[in-house]
């Protein structure tokens, strides 16, 4: 009898870090879709609650900023896809911004898009109970961020951002619509309507 | 053979210095005094050369800073697109590109791969059926046959033997060796199986005949389709991808039993209530897995513990209605530790 072979894909979902009582967590983990199964990988080095999460170049993970509790964490860490178990590479903010305080990613709740092999953009956030609407982009090859066109209102974010037809949709935290026009470089946004009490119940998330 | 003097060099070797306006004339090509301009030339198209002298120099020196300029830009630019080569070639993002798309081809040819061995099966174990059946039925009026043969000898030979006998001696030794009652019994058995084991193999060979004849055809069909549907779809979807492309964003609602839809093409929002019993956690986080599926993750239990908890969403838009939606939930295998405001990415396809 002919025994067929098992297709095997991967489709993954990584977890990164967290709270659970009152304690961060460094734990990771990711998800394989098809095997529905939770598969444990390194722990990141810094507590990053709300971190914003990107893939650059099918092969690094990112994880920029994030709350460790007390702070906005001031350095970014990166997981290499083909080499999992060499752990997170630190990345110190000081070492890749012009001017940390001019050039600010501290903040949790991030959103990130990938432009393209060399380039992320970073946009929003909170810091010190503060919605942010600035956006930077990083760049790879001189390992540098820059200041880029601002977000149409500030706004932070929870969800990665989704690909169509020549733009990235991304939903902010309080489901308001952010549209990156990649032509353009230009963000446009769109109000969720919201229901009488919606402020309320989001202002508790 | 005396040479001729060129007028415009017989004027600048004998140039009065005194001579304040000098014309030259683009028409005559010549220079001139201003007297001598008004005088003949005065349709004439000239400059005067003060003028002339001030606005190339002028002209000069602006174009050399433009040159400079630009020069130096070009310089930063190809230093930039240098570093960015130098980038682009250590770190080489298409490398991984070109092998993430020739895995994912891969597996659609994997994936036919399969149908095509699950076919194959399909066919060589009909035929293996159809000869282990054909031969068993062979060998069954083998078996026959050869008891046929047997049992027309002994008849023979029982025949035979009745022609030499007595009636009553033959009786007398039905007594002790009944060999035509065993016959008789024999013949029953043989006429037994005349009228239904090889009459139902006689049938059964016609139908199983045909049977195995049609599946044999349906698996060449079912290929032949197949082939037919791949070719369709393969190009219809390459010649109208945007079609296939999902054309909606979803999110679910904290704290609720509500998902969002946003139809990207309309700019249009809609808010869907499901009938479920699951509200989304606070805290919980979720990502976009595949245009029209959430993974669900964690969130707050009590105030103070998380949840280990995944869900999946599959959301479904309903025919002839650009805004009707629904969406399932199904509960995954927990996460290993319990987390909230953590961070989540779906990532596909890697290696």
């Amino acid at each position: 009898m002919i025994t067929c072979k098992k297709l095997i894909y991967y489709y993954l979902s990584y977890a990164i870090s967290g709270v659970d009582k009152l304690e961060m967590i460094k734990k990771c983990e990711k998800y394989d879709i098809f095997k529905d199964e939770w598969i444990e990988i390194p722990d990141i080095n810094f507590h990053r609650q709300n971190a914003a999460l990107a893939v650059h170049n099918q092969r690094y993970l990112y994880a920029f900023s994030g709350y460790d509790g007390f702070r906005n964490v001031d350095t970014f860490e990166r997981l290499d896809f083909t080499n999992e178990s060499a752990g997170w590479e630190i990345f110190d903010l000081k070492n890749v911004a012009k001017d940390v305080d001019v050039v600010d990613i501290r903040k949790n709740r991030m959103g990130v898009i990938t432009l393209d092999f060399d380039r992320m953009l970073i946009f929003g956030g909170e810091r010190n109970n503060k919605e942010h609407k600035d956006a930077y982009i990083y760049e790879f090859y001189e390992n540098k961020f820059y200041q880029f066109t601002d977000l149409v209102r500030t706004s932070n974010f929870i969800m990665t951002p989704i690909y169509y037809n020549g733009k990235y949709i991304i939903f902010d935290f309080l489901n308001n619509i952010h549209e990156l026009n990649l032509e353009t470089l230009q963000f446009e946004h769109h109000i969720f309507p919201k229901d009488k009490g919606d402020e309320e119940n989001f202002a508790n998330l | 053979m005396k040479q001729k003097t060129d007028p415009n060099e017989d004027f600048l070797k004998n140039r009065k210095k005194d001579e304040k306006y000098v014309w030259l004339c683009y028409d005559c090509k010549k220079f001139l005094y201003t007297k001598d301009y008004s005088k003949e030339h005065k349709r004439c198209w000239a400059d005067l050369v003060e003028n002339m002298y001030d606005d190339i120099k002028k002209t000069n020196q602006e174009n050399l800073e433009s040159v400079q300029g630009m020069s130096n830009e070009f310089k930063e630019e190809a230093e930039f697109m240098t570093k960015k080569y130098q980038y682009i070639e250590d770190n080489n993002p298409f490398e991984m590109n070109l092998k993430l798309v020739n895995k994912i081809y891969d597996n659609i040819i994997e994936l036919i791969n399969k149908k095509k061995e699950e076919s194959l099966l399909k066919m060589t174990t009909l035929r293996d059926n159809y000869m282990k059946n054909l031969q068993q039925n062979i060998s069954k009026i083998q078996h026959m046959i050869d008891k046929a043969d047997d049992v027309s000898n002994k008849l023979i030979e029982e025949l035979k033997s009745m022609e030499k006998k007595d009636p009553v001696d033959f009786c007398k030794g039905l007594l002790t060796t009944n060999v035509s009652s065993d016959l008789a019994d024999d013949c029953n058995d043989i006429a037994i199986f005349q009228r239904q084991e090889f009459t139902r193999i006689k049938q059964s060979f016609i139908d199983t005949n045909t049977i195995v004849f049609n599946d044999s055809n349906a698996v060449i069909d079912q290929s032949k389709n197949l082939r037919e549907f791949i070719i369709e779809k393969v190009n219809n979807f390459y010649s109208n991808y945007s079609k296939y492309q999902s054309k909606f964003a979803f999110t679910v609602v904290m704290n609720k039993k509500e998902f969002i839809v946003y139809l990207i093409d309309s700019n249009k929002v809609t808010k869907v209530t499901y009938v479920n019993d699951f509200v989304i956690p606070c805290y919980a986080r979720w990502v976009d897995i595949s245009g029209d599926k959430l993974i669900l993750t964690g969130g707050e239990k009590d105030y103070i513990e998380s949840l280990d908890t995944t869900y999946m969403f599959k959301f479904r838009k309903f025919d002839g209605n650009d805004e009707a939606f629904s969406a399932k939930v199904f509960h995954k295998k927990n996460m290993n530790y319990r987390r909230r405001a953590h961070s989540l990415i779906y990532f596909n396809d890697y290696m």
